[in-house]
Protein backbone atom coordinates (compact mmCIF):
# COMPACT_ATOMS: atom_id res chain seq x y z
CA UNK A 1 0.00 0.00 0.00
CA UNK A 2 1.54 3.32 -1.27
CA UNK A 3 1.48 6.20 1.71
CA UNK A 4 -0.35 8.23 0.15
CA UNK A 5 -3.45 5.68 0.23
CA UNK A 6 -2.51 5.27 4.46
CA UNK A 7 -2.68 8.74 4.62
CA UNK A 8 -6.23 9.21 3.36
CA UNK A 9 -4.19 11.84 0.39
CA UNK A 10 -7.18 12.51 -2.30
CA UNK A 11 -6.67 10.51 -4.52
CA UNK A 12 -7.96 12.29 -7.85
CA UNK A 13 -4.96 14.20 -7.79
CA UNK A 14 -2.69 13.90 -5.21
CA UNK A 15 -1.12 10.53 -6.09
CA UNK A 16 -0.69 11.33 -9.67
CA UNK A 17 1.79 14.62 -8.95
CA UNK A 18 3.44 12.05 -6.62
CA UNK A 19 3.80 9.74 -9.07
CA UNK A 20 5.70 12.30 -11.65
CA UNK A 21 7.35 13.34 -8.84
CA UNK A 22 8.84 10.07 -7.29
CA UNK A 23 9.74 8.74 -11.21
CA UNK A 24 11.48 11.94 -11.65
CA UNK A 25 15.70 10.78 -11.31
CA UNK A 26 18.50 11.97 -12.99
CA UNK A 27 20.45 9.73 -15.24
CA UNK A 28 23.30 7.66 -13.98
CA UNK A 29 25.63 9.38 -16.28
CA UNK A 30 24.36 12.39 -14.27
CA UNK A 31 24.64 10.98 -10.68
CA UNK A 32 28.10 9.22 -11.61
CA UNK A 33 28.96 13.42 -12.38
CA UNK A 34 27.59 14.53 -9.28
CA UNK A 35 29.40 12.01 -7.15
CA UNK A 36 32.74 12.68 -8.47
CA UNK A 37 32.37 16.37 -7.77
CA UNK A 38 30.48 15.69 -4.75
CA UNK A 39 33.95 13.82 -3.29
CA UNK A 40 35.99 16.50 -4.96
CA UNK A 41 34.30 19.28 -3.02
CA UNK A 42 34.98 16.93 -0.02
CA UNK A 43 38.35 16.71 -0.52
CA UNK A 44 39.80 20.42 -1.06
CA UNK A 45 37.50 21.95 1.13
CA UNK A 46 39.55 23.83 3.23
CA UNK A 47 41.02 22.03 6.69
CA UNK A 48 42.92 24.06 8.92
CA UNK A 49 46.47 25.52 8.21
CA UNK A 50 48.20 21.97 8.81
CA UNK A 51 51.46 21.54 10.45
CA UNK A 52 54.26 22.62 9.03
CA UNK A 53 55.83 19.55 7.66
CA UNK A 54 59.28 20.98 9.59
CA UNK A 55 57.96 20.22 12.89
CA UNK A 56 56.63 16.80 12.25
CA UNK A 57 57.55 13.71 13.54
CA UNK A 58 57.09 10.20 11.80
CA UNK A 59 58.73 9.77 8.08
CA UNK A 60 59.99 13.45 7.59
CA UNK A 61 62.10 12.39 11.06
CA UNK A 62 63.01 9.35 9.82
CA UNK A 63 64.12 11.61 6.73
CA UNK A 64 66.41 13.65 8.40
CA UNK A 65 68.11 10.55 9.03
CA UNK A 66 68.66 9.17 6.40
CA UNK A 67 71.93 9.86 4.50
CA UNK A 68 73.53 7.64 2.12
CA UNK A 69 77.27 7.05 2.79
CA UNK A 70 79.50 6.16 -0.04
CA UNK A 71 79.22 2.76 0.39
CA UNK A 72 75.39 3.32 0.33
CA UNK A 73 76.45 5.19 -3.42
CA UNK A 74 77.54 1.66 -4.25
CA UNK A 75 74.19 0.14 -3.89
CA UNK A 76 72.93 2.62 -6.52
CA UNK A 77 69.50 1.35 -5.39
CA UNK A 78 69.49 3.96 -2.20
CA UNK A 79 69.76 6.70 -4.42
CA UNK A 80 66.34 6.15 -6.75
CA UNK A 81 64.45 4.84 -3.74
CA UNK A 82 66.09 8.01 -1.20
CA UNK A 83 64.82 9.79 -4.21
CA UNK A 84 61.44 8.70 -4.80
CA UNK A 85 60.90 8.95 -1.18
CA UNK A 86 62.21 12.46 -0.07
CA UNK A 87 60.40 13.37 -3.16
CA UNK A 88 56.93 12.47 -1.53
CA UNK A 89 57.27 13.59 2.11
CA UNK A 90 59.68 16.30 2.53
CA UNK A 91 58.00 18.79 0.12
CA UNK A 92 57.37 21.43 2.50
CA UNK A 93 55.43 23.97 0.33
CA UNK A 94 52.17 25.30 1.29
CA UNK A 95 50.49 25.41 -2.07
CA UNK A 96 46.49 24.59 -1.25
CA UNK A 97 44.62 23.16 2.07
CA UNK A 98 44.26 19.55 -0.15
CA UNK A 99 48.16 18.94 -1.08
CA UNK A 100 49.39 20.02 1.91
CA UNK A 101 46.96 18.05 3.54
CA UNK A 102 48.06 14.81 1.62
CA UNK A 103 51.95 15.80 2.79
CA UNK A 104 50.56 15.92 6.37
CA UNK A 105 48.92 12.40 5.83
CA UNK A 106 51.60 10.60 4.26
CA UNK A 107 54.34 12.05 7.18
CA UNK A 108 51.59 10.30 9.79
CA UNK A 109 52.00 7.26 8.08
CA UNK A 110 53.24 3.68 9.84
CA UNK A 111 54.95 2.24 7.02
CA UNK A 112 55.11 2.84 3.34
CA UNK A 113 55.40 0.72 0.19
CA UNK A 114 55.58 1.10 -3.39
CA UNK A 115 56.15 -0.94 -6.58
CA UNK A 116 57.84 1.29 -9.88
CA UNK A 117 59.07 0.88 -12.81
CA UNK A 118 61.93 3.45 -14.35
CA UNK A 119 61.51 3.98 -17.87
CA UNK A 120 64.03 5.49 -20.48
CA UNK A 121 63.05 6.72 -23.91
CA UNK A 122 60.09 5.08 -23.50
CA UNK A 123 61.60 1.87 -22.74
CA UNK A 124 61.62 0.19 -19.38
CA UNK A 125 65.14 0.36 -17.92
CA UNK A 126 64.39 -0.50 -13.37
CA UNK A 127 61.95 -2.32 -11.16
CA UNK A 128 62.22 -0.87 -7.80
CA UNK A 129 60.82 -2.06 -4.82
CA UNK A 130 61.03 0.12 -1.49
CA UNK A 131 59.17 -0.60 1.69
CA UNK A 132 59.73 2.01 4.73
CA UNK A 133 58.64 0.95 8.31
CA UNK A 134 58.75 3.71 10.87
CA UNK A 135 61.05 4.83 12.41
CA UNK A 136 64.31 3.45 11.11
CA UNK A 137 63.85 0.50 8.79
CA UNK A 138 64.13 0.83 4.95
CA UNK A 139 64.52 -1.95 2.46
CA UNK A 140 65.03 -1.17 -1.77
CA UNK A 141 64.81 -3.73 -4.36
CA UNK A 142 66.46 -2.93 -7.55
CA UNK A 143 66.12 -5.04 -10.96
CA UNK A 144 67.84 -3.43 -14.01
CA UNK A 145 65.73 -4.81 -16.84
CA UNK A 146 68.38 -5.37 -20.16
CA UNK A 147 67.19 -5.84 -23.48
CA UNK A 148 62.84 -6.17 -21.90
CA UNK A 149 64.63 -9.11 -19.29
CA UNK A 150 64.12 -8.41 -16.06
CA UNK A 151 68.15 -8.86 -13.95
CA UNK A 152 67.81 -10.39 -10.37
CA UNK A 153 67.93 -7.48 -8.07
CA UNK A 154 70.17 -5.59 -6.25
CA UNK A 155 68.75 -4.98 -2.49
CA UNK A 156 69.79 -2.27 0.07
CA UNK A 157 68.56 -2.71 3.57
CA UNK A 158 69.21 0.26 6.88
CA UNK A 159 68.39 0.54 10.06
CA UNK A 160 68.54 4.77 9.71
CA UNK A 161 68.99 4.72 13.73
CA UNK A 162 72.10 2.36 13.99
CA UNK A 163 73.50 3.94 11.13
CA UNK A 164 73.88 0.43 9.77
CA UNK A 165 72.76 -1.36 6.30
CA UNK A 166 73.51 -4.23 4.17
CA UNK A 167 73.49 -4.41 0.77
CA UNK A 168 72.50 -8.22 -1.01
CA UNK A 169 73.52 -8.88 -4.32
CA UNK A 170 71.43 -11.98 -5.36
CA UNK A 171 72.80 -12.62 -8.48
CA UNK A 172 76.36 -13.23 -7.17
CA UNK A 173 75.39 -14.04 -3.68
CA UNK A 174 76.89 -11.23 -2.05
CA UNK A 175 76.02 -9.81 1.50
CA UNK A 176 78.02 -6.22 2.18
CA UNK A 177 77.20 -4.49 5.35
CA UNK A 178 77.19 -1.04 5.53
CA UNK A 179 77.63 1.70 7.70
CA UNK A 180 76.99 5.39 7.45
CA UNK A 181 76.89 8.57 8.94
CA UNK A 182 74.04 11.31 9.33
CA UNK A 183 74.36 14.00 6.87
CA UNK A 184 76.91 12.93 4.89
CA UNK A 185 75.65 13.45 1.37
CA UNK A 186 78.02 13.43 -1.16
CA UNK A 187 78.94 10.64 -3.53
CA UNK A 188 75.54 10.05 -4.54
CA UNK A 189 75.18 8.19 -7.94
CA UNK A 190 72.79 9.04 -10.59
CA UNK A 191 72.63 12.40 -9.44
CA UNK A 192 70.76 13.60 -12.20
CA UNK A 193 67.58 12.29 -10.45
CA UNK A 194 68.46 14.56 -7.82
CA UNK A 195 67.25 17.68 -9.60
CA UNK A 196 63.61 16.55 -9.73
CA UNK A 197 63.97 15.55 -5.76
CA UNK A 198 64.74 19.66 -5.26
CA UNK A 199 62.18 20.30 -7.63
CA UNK A 200 59.46 18.62 -5.11
CA UNK A 201 61.07 19.80 -1.98
CA UNK A 202 61.32 23.52 -3.02
CA UNK A 203 57.93 23.64 -4.72
CA UNK A 204 55.66 26.41 -4.20
CA UNK A 205 53.65 26.78 -7.33
CA UNK A 206 50.32 26.23 -8.61
CA UNK A 207 48.87 22.40 -8.23
CA UNK A 208 46.63 21.28 -10.33
CA UNK A 209 43.50 19.26 -9.77
CA UNK A 210 42.68 16.42 -12.32
CA UNK A 211 39.84 14.73 -12.47
CA UNK A 212 39.44 12.38 -10.02
CA UNK A 213 38.83 8.94 -11.26
CA UNK A 214 38.54 4.91 -10.34
CA UNK A 215 42.10 3.28 -9.97
CA UNK A 216 41.52 -0.22 -8.65
CA UNK A 217 38.14 0.32 -7.15
CA UNK A 218 39.50 3.58 -5.51
CA UNK A 219 38.04 6.28 -6.08
CA UNK A 220 41.02 8.85 -6.29
CA UNK A 221 41.28 12.56 -6.81
CA UNK A 222 44.70 13.35 -9.09
CA UNK A 223 47.04 16.32 -8.60
CA UNK A 224 50.04 17.60 -11.00
CA UNK A 225 52.82 19.90 -10.76
CA UNK A 226 55.21 20.91 -12.99
CA UNK A 227 59.17 22.79 -12.74
CA UNK A 228 62.20 22.28 -14.28
CA UNK A 229 61.39 19.95 -16.82
CA UNK A 230 59.48 17.84 -14.74
CA UNK A 231 55.98 16.86 -14.42
CA UNK A 232 54.90 15.17 -11.35
CA UNK A 233 51.24 13.59 -11.15
CA UNK A 234 49.62 12.05 -7.55
CA UNK A 235 46.30 9.93 -7.49
CA UNK A 236 45.58 10.24 -3.92
CA UNK A 237 42.93 7.70 -2.62
CA UNK A 238 39.77 10.57 -1.64
CA UNK A 239 39.40 8.74 1.37
CA UNK A 240 42.46 7.78 3.28
CA UNK A 241 44.23 10.91 1.58
CA UNK A 242 46.94 8.61 0.90
CA UNK A 243 49.02 8.70 -2.18
CA UNK A 244 48.16 5.26 -4.29
CA UNK A 245 50.12 6.16 -7.78
CA UNK A 246 52.51 8.23 -8.79
CA UNK A 247 54.21 9.31 -12.11
CA UNK A 248 56.97 10.93 -13.02
CA UNK A 249 57.98 12.44 -16.24
CA UNK A 250 60.53 14.15 -17.28
CA UNK A 251 60.47 16.96 -20.09
CA UNK A 252 62.22 15.61 -23.11
CA UNK A 253 62.53 18.80 -24.96
CA UNK A 254 65.09 19.82 -21.74
CA UNK A 255 66.71 16.69 -21.67
CA UNK A 256 69.15 14.70 -23.52
CA UNK A 257 66.68 11.61 -22.75
CA UNK A 258 62.90 11.39 -21.86
CA UNK A 259 62.59 9.58 -17.90
CA UNK A 260 59.39 8.23 -16.33
CA UNK A 261 58.79 6.73 -13.78
CA UNK A 262 55.24 5.31 -12.10
CA UNK A 263 55.07 3.37 -8.86
CA UNK A 264 52.07 2.34 -7.03
CA UNK A 265 51.77 3.07 -3.66
CA UNK A 266 50.59 1.43 -0.50
CA UNK A 267 50.79 2.62 3.29
CA UNK A 268 50.09 1.97 6.87
CA UNK A 269 50.12 -1.70 5.62
CA UNK A 270 52.16 -4.28 8.27
CA UNK A 271 55.15 -5.52 6.89
CA UNK A 272 57.18 -8.40 7.68
CA UNK A 273 59.57 -7.98 10.14
CA UNK A 274 61.66 -10.46 7.91
CA UNK A 275 62.38 -7.95 5.25
CA UNK A 276 64.65 -5.56 7.38
CA UNK A 277 66.95 -8.41 8.58
CA UNK A 278 70.37 -7.30 8.94
CA UNK A 279 72.02 -10.25 8.78
CA UNK A 280 73.14 -12.15 5.63
CA UNK A 281 71.09 -14.46 4.30
CA UNK A 282 71.26 -17.94 4.34
CA UNK A 283 73.84 -18.74 1.01
CA UNK A 284 75.32 -15.39 0.51
CA UNK A 285 78.81 -14.78 0.80
CA UNK A 286 79.41 -11.97 3.29
CA UNK A 287 81.70 -9.20 2.16
CA UNK A 288 82.98 -6.34 4.55
CA UNK A 289 83.38 -3.15 3.42
CA UNK A 290 87.64 -3.31 3.05
CA UNK A 291 87.34 -6.01 1.18
CA UNK A 292 85.41 -4.17 -1.56
CA UNK A 293 87.63 -1.08 -1.37
CA UNK A 294 90.64 -3.09 -1.98
CA UNK A 295 89.20 -4.72 -4.87
CA UNK B 1 38.11 19.94 12.46
CA UNK B 2 40.21 17.46 11.60
CA UNK B 3 41.60 14.73 8.71
CA UNK B 4 39.62 12.32 10.88
CA UNK B 5 36.90 14.79 10.03
CA UNK B 6 37.49 14.91 6.27
CA UNK B 7 37.88 11.24 6.06
CA UNK B 8 34.71 10.16 7.85
CA UNK B 9 32.90 12.95 6.08
CA UNK B 10 34.12 11.32 2.61
CA UNK B 11 32.89 7.97 3.82
CA UNK B 12 29.27 9.50 4.69
CA UNK B 13 29.26 11.04 1.05
CA UNK B 14 30.66 7.63 -0.42
CA UNK B 15 27.97 5.82 1.05
CA UNK B 16 24.91 8.02 0.71
CA UNK B 17 26.16 11.09 -2.13
CA UNK B 18 24.57 9.13 -4.86
CA UNK B 19 21.07 8.67 -3.30
CA UNK B 20 21.23 12.01 -1.29
CA UNK B 21 21.62 13.46 -4.89
CA UNK B 22 18.70 11.78 -5.85
CA UNK B 23 16.49 12.97 -3.56
CA UNK B 24 17.41 16.79 -4.48
CA UNK B 25 17.17 16.44 -8.24
CA UNK B 26 13.82 14.67 -7.40
CA UNK B 27 12.57 17.96 -5.85
CA UNK B 28 14.54 19.82 -7.69
CA UNK B 29 14.39 18.51 -11.44
CA UNK B 30 17.92 20.22 -11.91
CA UNK B 31 21.17 18.34 -11.87
CA UNK B 32 23.13 21.70 -10.78
CA UNK B 33 20.97 22.84 -8.08
CA UNK B 34 20.55 18.92 -6.67
CA UNK B 35 24.63 18.95 -6.78
CA UNK B 36 24.40 22.33 -5.40
CA UNK B 37 22.35 20.80 -2.49
CA UNK B 38 24.33 17.45 -2.11
CA UNK B 39 27.29 19.86 -1.87
CA UNK B 40 25.76 22.31 0.74
CA UNK B 41 24.85 19.52 3.15
CA UNK B 42 27.50 17.23 3.14
CA UNK B 43 30.03 20.41 3.89
CA UNK B 44 27.70 21.76 6.30
CA UNK B 45 28.86 18.49 8.41
CA UNK B 46 31.90 19.97 8.57
CA UNK B 47 30.72 22.58 10.65
CA UNK B 48 28.89 19.58 13.13
CA UNK B 49 31.24 19.05 16.57
CA UNK B 50 32.95 16.04 16.32
CA UNK B 51 31.00 14.30 18.93
CA UNK B 52 27.64 14.74 17.23
CA UNK B 53 28.72 12.40 14.59
CA UNK B 54 28.47 9.42 16.80
CA UNK B 55 25.10 10.32 18.19
CA UNK B 56 23.30 10.06 14.80
CA UNK B 57 22.31 6.17 14.19
CA UNK B 58 20.39 7.02 11.37
CA UNK B 59 22.90 8.69 8.79
CA UNK B 60 20.43 7.69 5.91
CA UNK B 61 17.53 9.43 6.74
CA UNK B 62 19.76 12.37 8.52
CA UNK B 63 21.18 13.12 5.32
CA UNK B 64 18.04 12.65 3.45
CA UNK B 65 16.02 14.91 6.05
CA UNK B 66 19.06 17.49 5.33
CA UNK B 67 18.74 17.14 1.83
CA UNK B 68 15.17 17.94 1.44
CA UNK B 69 15.06 20.66 3.69
CA UNK B 70 17.73 22.19 1.84
CA UNK B 71 16.15 21.85 -1.23
CA UNK B 72 13.02 23.29 -0.16
CA UNK B 73 15.56 26.38 1.17
CA UNK B 74 17.09 26.39 -2.63
CA UNK B 75 13.29 26.94 -4.49
CA UNK B 76 11.98 29.34 -1.50
CA UNK B 77 15.31 30.78 -1.80
CA UNK B 78 14.70 31.01 -5.92
CA UNK B 79 11.14 31.51 -5.89
CA UNK B 80 10.96 34.05 -7.92
CA UNK B 81 12.88 32.02 -10.56
CA UNK B 82 11.19 29.24 -10.18
CA UNK B 83 7.71 30.71 -11.02
CA UNK B 84 9.96 31.85 -14.39
CA UNK B 85 11.59 29.15 -14.97
CA UNK B 86 8.46 26.87 -15.37
CA UNK B 87 7.32 27.57 -18.80
CA UNK B 88 10.97 27.54 -20.10
CA UNK B 89 11.33 24.40 -18.54
CA UNK B 90 8.42 22.96 -19.86
CA UNK B 91 9.25 24.02 -23.28
CA UNK B 92 12.75 22.99 -23.17
CA UNK B 93 12.17 19.59 -21.70
CA UNK B 94 9.26 19.33 -24.36
CA UNK B 95 12.33 20.21 -26.96
CA UNK B 96 14.43 17.22 -25.81
CA UNK B 97 12.71 14.92 -25.25
CA UNK B 98 11.97 11.61 -27.42
CA UNK B 99 8.45 11.79 -26.30
CA UNK B 100 7.73 15.26 -26.27
CA UNK B 101 4.21 15.62 -25.15
CA UNK B 102 4.94 12.83 -22.57
CA UNK B 103 7.68 14.39 -20.78
CA UNK B 104 6.12 17.81 -21.08
CA UNK B 105 3.36 16.67 -19.09
CA UNK B 106 5.66 15.33 -16.39
CA UNK B 107 7.41 18.44 -16.51
CA UNK B 108 4.23 20.37 -16.09
CA UNK B 109 3.79 18.34 -13.45
CA UNK B 110 7.01 18.82 -11.59
CA UNK B 111 7.12 22.63 -11.85
CA UNK B 112 3.94 22.80 -10.85
CA UNK B 113 4.73 20.59 -7.82
CA UNK B 114 8.02 22.99 -6.82
CA UNK B 115 5.98 25.83 -6.76
CA UNK B 116 3.25 23.96 -4.51
CA UNK B 117 5.85 22.97 -2.17
CA UNK B 118 7.57 26.81 -2.41
CA UNK B 119 4.25 28.20 -0.92
CA UNK B 120 4.45 25.40 2.05
CA UNK B 121 5.53 25.91 5.76
CA UNK B 122 9.34 25.14 4.87
CA UNK B 123 8.62 22.03 7.96
CA UNK B 124 5.55 20.59 6.07
CA UNK B 125 7.16 20.24 3.13
CA UNK B 126 9.99 18.25 4.51
CA UNK B 127 7.56 16.00 6.10
CA UNK B 128 5.79 15.75 3.40
CA UNK B 129 8.66 14.99 0.92
CA UNK B 130 10.08 12.52 3.38
CA UNK B 131 7.00 10.79 3.96
CA UNK B 132 5.50 10.65 0.24
CA UNK B 133 8.37 10.56 -1.98
CA UNK B 134 11.19 9.14 0.47
CA UNK B 135 8.94 6.56 1.94
CA UNK B 136 9.78 7.12 5.83
CA UNK B 137 7.42 6.22 8.47
CA UNK B 138 6.12 8.52 10.84
CA UNK B 139 7.91 7.33 13.41
CA UNK B 140 11.01 7.54 11.15
CA UNK B 141 10.17 11.02 10.65
CA UNK B 142 9.27 12.05 14.21
CA UNK B 143 12.63 11.13 14.70
CA UNK B 144 14.45 13.36 12.57
CA UNK B 145 12.46 16.17 12.74
CA UNK B 146 12.45 16.18 16.12
CA UNK B 147 8.37 15.73 16.68
CA UNK B 148 6.08 13.17 17.93
CA UNK B 149 4.98 10.49 15.67
CA UNK B 150 1.10 12.08 16.05
CA UNK B 151 2.36 15.57 15.09
CA UNK B 152 3.84 14.28 11.99
CA UNK B 153 0.18 12.61 11.25
CA UNK B 154 -1.27 16.31 11.65
CA UNK B 155 1.25 17.66 9.58
CA UNK B 156 0.61 15.44 6.81
CA UNK B 157 -2.83 15.54 6.88
CA UNK B 158 -2.72 19.30 7.13
CA UNK B 159 -0.16 19.75 4.15
CA UNK B 160 -2.02 17.15 2.32
CA UNK B 161 -5.38 18.89 2.20
CA UNK B 162 -3.29 22.12 1.35
CA UNK B 163 -1.45 20.25 -1.64
CA UNK B 164 -4.62 18.68 -3.24
CA UNK B 165 -6.56 22.12 -3.00
CA UNK B 166 -3.49 23.89 -4.57
CA UNK B 167 -2.21 21.25 -7.18
CA UNK B 168 -4.84 21.21 -10.54
CA UNK B 169 -5.00 17.60 -11.96
CA UNK B 170 -1.74 16.51 -13.06
CA UNK B 171 -0.94 16.91 -16.44
CA UNK B 172 0.47 13.63 -17.23
CA UNK B 173 -1.51 10.74 -15.31
CA UNK B 174 -4.73 12.78 -15.18
CA UNK B 175 -4.62 12.70 -18.59
CA UNK B 176 -3.61 8.78 -18.76
CA UNK B 177 -7.02 8.60 -15.79
CA UNK B 178 -8.90 9.91 -18.43
CA UNK B 179 -7.77 7.13 -21.72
Amino acid sequence: MSSYQQDNVNESTLPNWLNSVQQNEASIEQEDEAQMRLMQAIELYEVEKVQSPKNSAGILAWLKNLSPTRQVSMAFSLAMAAVLTIGLTVSTSFVTPAFAQIQQTIMQASSMHYRGTMLNNGEASMEIVVYFQQPNKVRIETSPILAGSRQEAITTILDTQAGKGLTLISQAKIAMPLEFAANEKSGLPQEKFLNWVDTIINYEGDVTTLSAKNINDVFANGYEIYENGMTITLWVDSISQLPISLRVVSDSKNKQSSFEFYADLRFNDELNEDLFDLNAQEGYQLMLPEQDDES
Amino acid sequence: MNSEMKVNIAKLAQKYGRTVFQSAYRILNDTHLAEDVVQEVFLKLFKKPTESFDQISNWHGYLKSMTISTAIDQLRRHKRLAEEMINDELQQNAERAEQPLQQALIQADLAQFKNALVNMHPQDAEIFCLRHIEGYSYQEIAELVNMKSNAVGVCLHRTQQKLSKQLPESQFFGEEKHV
